[in-house]
Formats: C-alpha cells, structure tokens, sequence
C-alpha cells in the first residue's frame, strides 16, 4: 500500500515536470549557434563608440561650437544652457546601457583625469600603463565581479579634447597633445563568449545608449534661452541640430558595415 | 482479542491519544484557515506578512509594485527548477515571486544627473567600496522593510573614493577639501554634498558653518523630514503608484519577449 502511494506520487511528479513546459530559458539565449569570442564583442563595440565619438566630436561639438552651441561639465544643471563634452556624451550612453537589460558594463577613465576621483586605480592602473606602453588594448577577467574585461586606448582624435584638458583649472595633466593616450574604455561582460543573437542584442544595447544619450542633448537643447532648430540639418549648416532620428540614421551608416562584416566571420557554415 | 498460546496480548490504543491527533489537526487547520481568511479580506495584508516597516515615502506602494510575479505557472516554476537541477536548464526560475533588485528601485529612482549612480561601482578599480559597502546595489544603503531611509552606520564613506581631493581652487572655508581630507573629517561632506543630488535645488554651502548639521543628515536618514531643499518640479509631479503600475507592466511584457538576463 505505501508503496503504492510512493509510486503514484512520483509518477504525479513526472507528468507535473514533463508536460508543464517551463518558460524561455533567458540564459541560454543564443545556445546552439555560432559562438563569439566576448574579445571580438568588445572590438565590435569599441569600433562603434570611437565612430559614433568622433560623429559627436567633430560634427555635433566642433561645428556646433562654430555656431554658438556650448558644451560643458556641468550640462545637467538646469542653469546651464549646454550639451555634454565628449566624455560625458560616453558617459551617457554608459548610463543608459546600465538600465537596459544586457548585462553590459561601459567605463571611462584616465591616469589623469579632471577630476581625481576618475584615477585608474588597482588593476586598471596597472592595465592602463600596459596601454600606454603598447598604445594597444588589454583583456583580462575581473575575478571580483566575475566579468571579462577589455580596455582600450582613448586617443585625443580633437583639439576640443585637448584643450578642454588643458584649460580645465583642477586638470591634473596640462600639456595634452594630439594623438596622446588620454584614458581608456573598459567594457565588461559576464560571459567568455555569447551567440550571435546575445552578441546582435550588445550592439543593440549599445546604440540604444547613443539614441538615449542624444535625445538627452536634444532634451536640454530645447529649454536653451535660443534653442536650436532640430531638423535635418547639422550644425555646419547653422545655428541648427538634428533630430534624434537623423543622428541615429547617421551613426548606424557609419557603423554598420564594418559590424557586419566582423560578425558573418562567426556565421556558420550550414547556415 | 484473540491471542495465540506464547504470545502477550497487545495492549489496545489508547483512544485519547487519536483524538489528540484528531483536535490537533483541526486545530492547525483551523489556524490556517482563519489566517489565508484574514490575509484576503484585511485591508493592508501586507502589514501581516511584511518583514519589517516599509522606507518612509514607499507607504503608498504595494507588495506586488516590487515583489512581481515569477515567470510561468508554479507548475512550470517547480519543473524548471527540477530541469536546472538535472543540467538540463542553464538558468533557474524563481518560484512564487521574483527577488527584488536594484532595477525595480531604479524604475522609480533613476535620474539621470544621478552624482553616484550604482553601476559607476561595478567599475573594477571601485573592489574595496564594493567588498566593504556593496554600493553596487541599492539595498546596501537603502534595505526595504527597516523602516530608514538610509541604514549605513558611518557618514564617512565618501572616503573609499575621494581620499586624495584637492581643488586647485578651492572655494570653501574656512578649511581647504585638502585640509578636511588629512584631517579625516569625512563625516563633512554630506553636509554640504547631496550624494545622489536628488534634490535638485541644493545650492552647495562654500562655508562649512552654512552646511546641514551632521545630526539632522542622521536623523534624515532614520526617517526624519528632509533637512534639504525642497525637491524640484520633476519630483512633484512623480506619482509612485502610476510609475510602479508601469514597471511591471514594462517587466511583464520583458518577460514575454525573453532575452539575456540582467
């Protein structure tokens, strides 16, 4: 009799296990295709920044400054009419993957920042002397956050970083140059290689991050004292700005090919 | 009762003891019953099973705002699990309700002029802060259920990052950051800096005299009134209920369409 009911519970068990099929497995998203090495991600992901960096660098910040735009530190404050610095439009973007849903980390930070608390320390700092010694990138896996990390060179592509640096009164370093190892980008994941749909959802996550970073400018923009127009047209054409969606269209030009081209490398063979 | 020859007769049960059994089952019963009774039809349930005092101003948020309901039926909670025990699964599944984490804080409480947004700690060079205070997550500081705004001991954790500030400018009297820095006086800094800058009309004292008394940056964080400026426009039109309503729909739907995990 006892065995009986022991049989019959189990067997209530089995149909309970087998026929209840369970939700999506959320971790095992990508399983079972291609796999990407996280090292290539992260190259994927930095090649974007510096092109989407550079687009803001030189066609939003230098031709906008032209026409009377200014960009500063302080862009949040609300008495401030400004957009943010180079730096600060990264960090923006760092935010805003931080609140999506891929577990994606985005840092900047320098040997001498303008402000101190922005200092490599620890095992960065050791990583950054590698980078300026070897003006190359570093990969190594953070055993406190249990993170692969990668961290490249931010190479002063614009006489506005330059200057900024060197004009800033709490700069800890004033005789910036062009071409110099400013700081450096670390990126972190918590996996050593992702499928091609994870590594699809990264880069998505990524320009996201720009979307949401400038729409944020556009935010501001519009309660500046002589707010800009935002249409089509860029800052070299005028006192105007253009809308999120030409911006993106814009980045996502720039950037697509050589993404592309980087990720059919992982595509299979019998696909 | 028949006995066979050698054999000792067996004493029969005794009947109060299976009544015993009886009562006491009815009565745990009972127990149960009036309890899952009173959880339905109290006004605030929550009150009865909570583990401690909700933070002051979460008063008008309900359990389910941050405790949402797991992905799936309990039937395909407990055979996921089972399938993750076997290594058929990568992933475990929550059973009843999800754990709470910093995103459900952060769909209420993320600003984006955040001074020290949680994630800046996931940063490697950040470990000693992240070994020693967990500011990488939001109930280090901020556990629900205690009844305090802030539960951390010591003001003086802006040492972990900030030990070497000097301003080349200094614009504060009558001592230098550098001056309060070597003299250790970390428990100063709140007194004139917002560590979030959550409020947002916060104008930074330049006389340490002008700041907020250290005793009423404490008693801010046991629950008292804020000692700082009124919140801006934005926090005034912030409704809590409407903004949880929309996080779980938003995670609802997340869950649906799948993903890589947080």
């Amino acid at each position: 009799m006892k065995l009986a009911v022991v049989a019959a519970i189990a067997l209530v068990l089995v149909v309970l296990i087998v026929a209840n099929a369970p939700p999506p497995d959320r971790a095992g998203f990508g399983l079972g295709g291609s796999r990407v090495p996280i090292a290539t991600v992260f190259r994927i992901l930095e090649q974007e920044n510096d092109i989407v960096r550079e687009l803001w660098t030189k066609r939003i910040v230098g031709d906008g400054q032209r026409q009377g735009l200014h960009f500063d530190k302080h862009w949040h404050r609300p008495d401030v009419a400004a957009g943010p610095l180079p730096a600060l439009f990264l960090r923006e973007t760092a935010e805003s993957l931080r609140r999506g849903r891929v577990p994606l980390l985005l840092f900047l930070g320098a040997e001498f920042p303008i402000s101190r608390s922005n200092r490599f320390t620890g095992l960065q700092a050791t990583h950054f002397r590698a980078i300026v010694r070897t003006r190359g990138s570093v990969f190594f896996f953070d055993e406190d956050i249990a993170h692969h990390t990668a961290m490249f060179p931010d190479v002063a592509i614009a006489n506005a970083c330059v200057d900024c640096h060197n004009r800033e009164p709490d700069s800890m370093k004033k005789d910036w140059a062009l071409g110099d190892i400013m700081g450096a980008t670390t990126w972190s994941y918590p996996r050593s290689e992702v499928g091609l749909e994870e590594a699809l959802a990264m880069v998505g996550a990524l320009r996201q991050g720009f979307r949401e970073a400038y729409a944020a400018y556009i935010e501001k923009a519009e309660t500046f004292p002589e707010p800009p127009l935002v249409a089509e047209q860029w800052p070299e054409a005028g006192y105007f700005l253009p809308t999120v969606d030409v911006f993106v269209a814009e980045a996502r030009q720039r950037t697509s090919p050589a993404t592309l081209q980087a990720l059919l490398q992982f595509r299979r063979i019998d696909e | 009762m028949a006995t066979t020859p050698g054999t000792q007769p067996q004493p029969a049960r005794p009947r109060r003891a299976a009544s015993t059994w009886k009562y006491l089952g009815l009565a745990i019963g009972a127990s149960v019953g009036a309890w899952w009774l009173a959880l339905l039809t109290f006004p605030q349930p929550h009150v009865m099973v909570a583990k401690g005092p909700l933070t002051p101003g979460h008063e008008r948020i309900a359990c389910q705002d941050c405790h949402l309901p797991a992905p799936g039926t309990r039937a395909q909670q407990f055979s996921s699990n089972v399938y993750h025990w076997l290594g058929l699964r990568r992933s475990a599944l929550a059973f009843g309700s999800q754990d709470v984490d910093s995103g459900a804080c952060l769909y209420c409480h993320h600003r984006p002029d955040d001074r020290h947004p949680i994630s800046r700690f996931l940063e490697p060079r950040f470990v000693k802060a992240r070994r020693d205070l967990g500011v990488q997550s939001c109930i280090a500081c901020h556990p629900e259920h205690q009844g305090m705004r802030v539960t951390v001991a010591k003001t003086g954790y802006c040492a972990y990052c900030h030990e070497d500030t000097a301003l080349q400018a200094d614009p504060i009297e009558p001592y230098t950051h550098a001056e309060l820095v070597a003299a250790e006086s970390w428990h100063t800094c709140l007194q004139c800096h917002d560590f979030h800058g959550n409020h947002r009309e916060m104008e930074t004292a330049t006389r340490l005299a002008d700041g907020v008394p250290e005793q009423r940056v404490r008693d801010y964080f046991a629950g008292a009134p804020s000692p700082y400026p009124s919140p801006g426009k934005r926090r005034k039109a912030f409704d809590s209920r409407a903004r949880a309503a929309e996080f779980r729909k938003k995670q609802a739907a997340l869950q649906t369409q799948g993903g890589p995990q947080p």
